[in-house]
């Protein structure tokens, strides 16, 4: 039964995308630019398990622990050394994307550098097994993705609902110097954001280092596809970037099926061309103007 | 002073990349990434006309750009009219599908294994063999350049083009057709992005997918925004300073791959540094992006 494999390998996907997708939602609609700095932290925390885990020879769980910490370290850094310098003096989005990328470019020449372009596996750290799951075969990787997926929507969604962080960071994401004014702790909120957002994206990058190998350009593939699923799921929505990972993932495998794989990211692409089209704003999501009155 | 021409070559190769973004970025205020995707454009199919059909050196070029141009318009027909951060995601998009063309249309393009052999340019009668010859067709190919946007940027069209950057509701409420602005200056930029990947085939005599990719974008940009979006000489002097520095790190003696990833390093940082410090650049009097 293929299709059932191919739905399943889509669902499976589609929550690494959806991990990508709620980081970068997450700093987007708090701190208002694309985050294209989010590779950094992906790259960052697979290579600092493969250092933890395989070279330094540390326990599983704990050189996990270690590159999720990497990766927050990354996000926090950015926050303190970059994001609020330029904060103050209220810069345009802009001029924020623009130091993303070139981050991201030192970024993966400097782990060009130190580890070399090829290829790292990371076959010795964990046994693959395979179940058999409604007629599918999965990995207890791709479980522990969607699991993974899944608990982060939960305790995201919670966070925001139920605890002060999260109504200051709503209240951020809908009118930042409104929230500032009325005394919620934006420089606190802004740094608990940028931390969690690169964990997230961390979290991402370690799980996609377990199912496939590590290079240093594995973040911008995996970034293309996440910032895909935030669109077509709806920027700032949580619900959205799960339903986009589904469709990103739906889209990449289905259309593989009868086209050559090579062109499975290009077909998602094309997939959010169409959504760019007809419904910019995605899913669930507001549309982004160009002008607020 | 052969490597002189050769520095000088790819200044003027990249100087019309960076004059090419100016126009997007500098004049218009839009962030574009696919630059590299249409440098790859116009350096394949000028390559394939040559090498395959034994096309003359000039038609291939023209035949770039209008592939360059036509493309353009698939790109920014549906996105431009949106956010401007939506149009900058489906410009990075397009370049990821550009770069999976170039190295998966193995039918077409070899992929990885690139396109070998490319005759050198023959213009006239007049077939080019050496460095200083070359330098002459670039130096031409980059004031050409050069000129289309300075005259764009100096008249009406660019005064309009100037509005739109600074306020594009604004514009659009005293009566400018924005969308057609933005797509005239989008399919521009793209054609003389491919006019550069012309010469650049031409030179190097062979291409592959690798010169083509997102991070040779964001080195584009580097240029634009280093040298000062928007200014007369921001172009000129960006691409200098990052053809020229990291070459420097030649003459240290560092081996290819290290230098290559230096390079990167010099002018991702360069970049951050010069947003944070002077975002409107080394030359320039606009900051982008306000």
């Amino acid at each position: 039964m293929p299709v059932v494999q191919l739905f399943m390998n889509a669902i499976l996907a589609g929550a690494s995308y959806a991990l990508v997708a709620f980081g970068f939602g997450l700093i987007f609609s708090t701190a208002r630019f694309l985050p294209f700095s989010q590779v950094v932290p992906y790259t960052l925390a697979a290579y600092s398990f493969h250092l933890f885990n395989i070279r330094l020879g540390l326990p599983f769980w704990i050189a996990v622990l270690l590159a999720i910490l990497n990766a927050m370290l990354f996000g926090i850094a950015f926050d303190f050394a970059i994001f609020r310098t330029l904060r103050s003096r209220r810069v345009s989005p802009s001029i924020l994307l623009m130091i993303s990328l070139g981050l991201v470019a030192a970024f993966q020449s400097a782990i060009s550098l130190w580890f070399g372009d090829q290829t790292l596996a990371t076959r010795d750290s964990l046994q693959v097994a395979v179940y058999v799951v409604a007629g599918a075969r999965v990995t207890n990787i791709q479980i522990a993705t969607m699991l993974a997926a899944i608990t982060a929507f939960i305790v995201i969604w919670l966070g925001q609902q139920k605890t002060a962080f999260g109504q200051a960071q709503r209240a951020i994401a809908n009118d930042a110097e409104l929230a500032r004014v009325l005394g919620v702790q934006t420089n606190l909120t802004y740094a608990v954001v940028f931390a969690i957002g690169a964990g997230l994206a961390g979290l991402a990058g370690i799980l996609a280092a377990l199912d496939t190998d590590i290079i240093p350009t594995m973040g911008f593939q995996a970034l293309v596809l996440g910032i895909a699923a935030t669109i077509i799921g709806g920027i700032g929505s949580l619900p959205g970037a799960i339903l986009g990972g589904i469709l990103v993932g739906v889209a990449q495998h289905f259309g593989v099926w009868k086209l050559p794989t090579q062109w499975q990211d290009s077909i998602v692409f094309l997939f959010l061309t169409a959504f760019l089209l007809f419904r910019p704003q995605g899913v669930f999501g507001k549309p982004l103007r160009k002008a607020r009155i | 002073m052969d490597y002189l021409f050769h520095i000088a070559i790819l200044v003027s190769a990249y100087l019309m990349l960076a004059t090419a973004l100016d126009l997007l970025a500098g004049h218009t205020g839009i962030l574009s990434l696919t630059q590299a995707g249409f440098y790859g454009l116009g350096a394949y199919t000028s390559a394939l006309l040559t090498v395959h059909l034994k096309m003359p050196f000039l038609i291939s070029v023209v035949a770039g750009m209008t592939v360059a141009v036509l493309v353009s318009f698939i790109i920014s027909l549906p996105s431009l009219r949106l956010h401007d951060d939506y149009f900058v995601i489906a410009t990075f998009g397009f370049q990821m599908i550009l770069f999976s063309i170039f190295n998966n249309w193995i039918a077409l393009t070899r992929g990885p294994l690139g396109i070998p052999g490319i005759p050198p340019p023959s213009i006239f009668g007049w077939t080019i063999t050496s460095k200083i010859e070359y330098l002459i067709l670039a130096a031409g190919f980059a004031a050409f350049a050069y000129a289309v946007v300075w005259r764009i940027a100096e008249s009406p069209f660019g005064r309009v083009l100037h509005a739109i950057r600074e306020d594009e509701v604004f514009a659009q409420s005293l009566g400018k057709n924005v969308l057609r602005f933005k797509i005239v200056a989008f399919a521009v930029s793209a054609a003389l992005a491919a006019s550069a990947g012309s010469l650049y085939a031409h030179y190097i005599t062979f291409i592959d997918p690798t010169s083509f990719t997102v991070m040779e974008s964001i080195l584009v940009i580097s240029m634009v925004i280093i040298g000062g979006a928007g200014s007369r000489w921001g172009p000129l002097v960006g691409a200098v300073v990052l053809v020229t520095l990291p070459e420097m790190l030649r003459f240290i003696g560092l081996p290819g791959a290290v230098a290559a990833n230096l390079r990167q390093i010099i002018y991702g940082l360069l970049l951050v540094l010069m947003m944070m410090l002077r975002p409107r650049g080394l030359m320039g009097k606009y900051g982008f992006g306000r």
